[in-house]
């Protein structure tokens, strides 16, 4: 048995490290090409020249506004919503959550011809319209994350317990409930952000400048600044998610996809 | 009194309804219709021929093939890493797989230019090694150059899904079988693979739907010359060459949205069917 236990632990002690290059190729082989110079030397030079190109800040300044405003919207609309369904009406909450995986079945970039062809000129002529587009299209993940941080307790009991020691529908909410779902609603800002940060469809489609249509034009003129901020951009992503991870280490099974 | 329930549900109902309800109705009406607004069925004969069957051909391929690469050494991975004793790396490698399934898109594609491109920092280092891997037809904007790009979004989401599901696999079956006299093979061969191979069915054809609705790479690395889908639509809307050009890019999202919805659904049931393994 010995051997093949070896055997099984190199296997999977190779995998890993056969896994970790795969992430670090493409990040250390960029990195050289973006902040290489001819010469050997390293130099932040796509940096500063990115921090010049003010159509790049103002869409960066712009996608954070976007991200913001999606993350409120979708705080809003569904920690009440998610709250009333766990205290009143917990037989409806399978029906709603299968409602809310329905953008995941129209892609992206469908739904965003929709959108072109269906809203009034008044939404379309604000690139603060995307708001509603992307909580739509984070509504799978940030409900579920949601969701589940509610599922975890035993919401009716906690209200209960609280009502029962004086403490009023706002301070049972503030006091108990969001402190108790705090890492739900952590993964689903997370989602939000990254989704918004990353998405290109609609905001192609309907020819807005945000980070990432900004950053697609500007790779076709000045390769080094595009890798560069990609690379950042990435970086940046993962430090945040690093960071809320560290924070919880439960929402890590709830990080789910939608490119 | 049990309707008046329901109105608590109304906000989100409503936002959905706006938001998601009346672009699809759009694109459903829309691809009924040619330009001038009368009925008709010939957007569905256009998409079903021509360069949109072959646009729909190659999105399948593609996604086909990346969802059964990401499929195998996703779960390869996830496994040795689930099996690790350590959690830093385990962290790290689920925080990182969670950036590159959800950012991924644009930036994904200039990291693969400066990597693999024409003067890129591998194909450089292989070229000095005296393997030029531009030597011959290959170039990463072909479909086995974008199918690698692809890989970087497809293994890193196999991975997220696939550690809640391996964590879920009971010691005590190990056990039982060895106690049977099982060995590690029998085991993997006889236990493990049918308890989870509708899981890994499922997650198959949420591979695949990632890969198929996925537009932000293709656009970003070939500017539009790989035909998939996705692409197609974009180009439909945004020139106006085509004759009745919106009214296909809906029907081409129609496609979409049927070939996505029973993979999506089929995942659904298969989800469903596996959940019972887990109590």
């Amino acid at each position: 048995m010995a051997p093949l236990r070896m055997i099984s632990v190199t296997l999977r002690l190779g995998t890993i490290l056969i896994g970790l290059l795969f992430f670090a190729i493409p990040i250390y082989a960029s990195s050289i090409f973006a902040f290489r110079e001819s010469d050997g030397s390293f130099s932040a030079q796509p940096i500063s020249s990115a921090l010049e190109n003010h159509e790049l800040v103002r869409s960066f300044f712009l996608t954070m506004q976007i991200a913001f405003g999606t993350v409120l919207l979708t705080l809003l609309l569904l920690i009440p919503t998610i709250a009333y369904l766990h205290f009143v009406i917990p037989g409806a909450r399978a029906w709603v959550e299968f409602l809310t995986l329905t953008p995941l079945v129209i892609p992206p970039i469908v739904q965003g011809v929709g959108f072109l062809y269906s809203m009034p000129t008044s939404l379309k002529s604000t690139p603060h319209a995307l708001i509603f587009a992307y909580t739509v299209l984070a509504l799978p993940f940030s409900y579920r994350a949601i969701d589940s941080a509610f599922s975890s307790i035993d919401v009716r009991t906690l209200f209960n317990a609280a009502s029962s020691l004086g403490a009023n529908f706002m301070t049972v909410v503030s006091k108990i409930l969001i402190p108790n779902v705090a890492a739900g609603i952590f993964a689903a800002i997370f989602l939000t952000i990254a989704l918004v940060l990353g998405e290109f469809a609609y905001a192609s489609l309907l020819l807005w400048d945000t980070f990432p249509t900004v950053l697609a034009v500007a790779g076709m003129s000045n390769a080094s600044t595009a890798v560069a901020l990609s690379i950042l951009s990435l970086i940046g992503v993962w430090l945040i998610l690093s960071a809320l991870s560290a924070f919880n280490r439960r929402s890590r099974g709830l990080i789910v996809s939608g490119v | 009194m049990k309707r008046l329930e329901f109105l608590g549900l109304a906000p989100l109902i409503i936002f959905m309804g706006i938001f998601l309800g009346l672009p699809l109705t759009a694109i459903v009406r829309f691809s009924f219709l040619n330009s001038e607004g009368d009925f008709t069925l010939q957007n569905f004969a256009t998409i079903t021929s021509g360069i949109y069957l072959d646009a729909f051909l190659l999105s399948t391929k593609l996604s086909l093939a990346s969802a059964a690469i990401s499929l195998i050494l996703g779960f390869a991975f996830a496994y040795s890493l689930v099996n690790t004793r350590v959690p830093l790396v385990k962290r790290l490698i689920s925080t990182a797989s969670g950036v590159l399934a959800n950012t991924g898109g644009v930036p994904l594609a200039f990291m693969f230019i400066a990597v693999l491109g024409t003067y890129g920092a591998l194909t450089t280092w292989l070229k000095n090694l005296g393997i030029d891997i531009y030597g011959g037809t290959w170039t990463l904007y072909s479909f086995s150059g974008i199918l690698i790009v692809y890989l970087y979004f497809q293994i890193p989401l196999m991975i997220l899904i696939s550690i809640p599901v391996l964590e879920n696999i009971k010691p005590e079956w190990r056990a039982a079988a060895e106690t049977l006299g099982s060995n590690a093979l029998n085991f993997w061969r006889k236990v493990l693979l049918p308890i989870l191979f509708p899981q890994l069915l499922g997650i198959f054809l949420l591979l695949f739907a990632n890969s198929f609705a996925a537009y932000a790479t293709a656009a970003a690395l070939t500017s539009g010359s790989l035909a998939l889908v996705p692409v197609q639509i974009a180009s439909l809307i945004g020139s106006n060459v085509q004759v009745d050009g919106a009214n296909i890019a809906m029907a081409l999202g129609m496609g979409m949205v049927i070939l996505v919805g029973i993979t999506t659904v089929g995942y659904a049931l298969l989800e469903k069917r596996s959940s019972r393994w887990r109590h």
